[in-house]
């Protein structure tokens, strides 16, 4: 969790100071994809925190990652949940919804950045914490 | 024990909270939370800022003696301007009040640090200072963007590549048009009559009629797009900054 927060953060500033690309979206929603139990709270917490560096509305960013977790759990009992494939595919959907939502762009580029960051960050949670994958695989 | 779904509850928190801030009943909670913020962003971006030039030093490298000879020999120059500045000044300043000149621009400006550049440009200055939303922002007589929403201590400006940007323009040769920022970051000068003449490199600047001071320089035109079939022209512009490259603003408060 202190991990999660601590990188958080420093996406949280980068997002807001430096660059239009969706750090924060990626990481909550990852996060929110392997901590299931507490996948809500992080979309919430870390909605309201880019909130308040982007000046945006509060909650506005926490409303477009609830609803994003909520639709990955609607959708998370038709797949297999360990499945990179499905992760990404989903990221890069939500990704580029929300860049034109708040950036009033849609950039190829940056969604190929999406895809290879959120990859790495799968691998790296994998290797990480390699048991979490575990509990969403059928065993006999 | 069945475990409660939280997902509607924090669905109607979020949006509770975008109720009362789109009403502005949360400034109070924002205000301290500004004073954490800010100084952060300050030191991030004014790091990075710095931290572009390192490439650059690391280029130079091999050329480190050769520049070094250099820097003493502009040292010398620089003492010699430096000279001639001083007696320029006073020669400035005689001259000035002899001709008892007036102040060469009647505007008032806030000077403002940038604390960072995402899609809109966050500025260290907000209500407090007398910022309010519809303001320009400018860096010598360069047009770099308006205020679009401002807390007590931060604002945030709209920069004229913006795809929501819009401002009336006119060239240096008095064409009247509209520049519109554009999706992937250009800029664009649109709602120009084909019989208006329109050149590249001409400077764009504003037209003063929408609430923003008029004079101020938008960019050159860089590309020009006319279809004789079309009754508009449009021109590509290239704005004379770097947005990415500013760290002090200043805004216009009163013209």
């Amino acid at each position: 969790m202190i991990l999660f927060f601590a990188i958080l953060t420093l996406c949280i500033i980068i997002e807001s100071s430096l660059i239009t690309f969706p750090f924060t979206l990626i990481i909550t929603f990852l996060t929110a994809t392997i901590w299931e139990e507490r996948g809500e709270l992080l979309a919430f917490v870390a909605g309201l925190i880019l909130d308040l560096f982007t000046l945006r509305f509060l909650g506005i960013d926490s409303l477009f990652f609830l609803i994003l977790v909520f639709l990955w759990k609607y959708y998370r009992k038709r797949i297999y949940p360990g499945s990179i494939l499905y992760r990404l595919i989903f990221l890069i959907l939500a990704a580029s919804i929300y860049s034109f939502l708040f950036y009033r762009e849609i950039n190829f580029m940056k969604l190929v950045l999406v895809a290879v960051f959120g990859t790495f960050i799968l691998f790296f949670v994998n290797r990480v914490f390699p048991r979490v994958w575990e509990k969403g695989k059928l065993s006999v | 024990m069945a475990k409660r779904n939280l997902i509607p509850w924090y669905f109607i928190a979020a949006i509770f909270l975008v109720i009362l801030d789109y009403f502005g009943m949360l400034n109070g909670i924002k205000k301290p939370a500004e004073l954490v913020i800010m100084p952060v962003q300050k030191i991030i971006y004014q790091t990075i800022t710095s931290a572009k030039n390192i490439g650059n030093i690391y280029w130079q490298y091999p050329h480190l003696f050769q520049l070094t000879t250099e820097v003493e020999k502009q040292k010398r120059i620089n003492e010699e301007l430096m000279l001639r500045v001083r007696e320029l000044t006073e020669e400035n300043s005689k001259l000035r009040s002899q001709l008892e000149a007036p102040l060469p621009s009647s505007f008032k400006f806030i000077p403002s640090q940038v604390l960072g550049i995402s899609r809109f440009m966050l500025l260290s200055v907000g209500e407090s200072s007398g910022v309010k939303a519809g303001m320009a922002v400018v860096s010598d007589t360069v047009f770099l963007g308006k205020v679009v929403k401002t807390t007590s201590s931060r604002s945030l400006v709209m920069l004229p590549n913006d795809p929501e940007m819009k401002i009336s323009a006119k060239t240096s040769r008095g064409t009247i048009g509209e520049v519109v920022g554009q999706f992937g970051g250009s800029i664009l000068m649109t709602r120009i009559l084909q019989k208006e003449p329109l050149f590249l490199d001409d400077q764009v600047i504003t037209a003063g009629s929408d609430s923003l001071p008029p004079n101020l320089i938008i960019g050159k035109i860089s590309h020009i797009n006319s279809d004789d079939t079309a009754p508009y022209k449009q021109a590509k512009l290239t704005p004379l900054l770097d947005y990415q490259k500013e760290t002090t603003v200043f805004i216009v408060t009163s013209l």
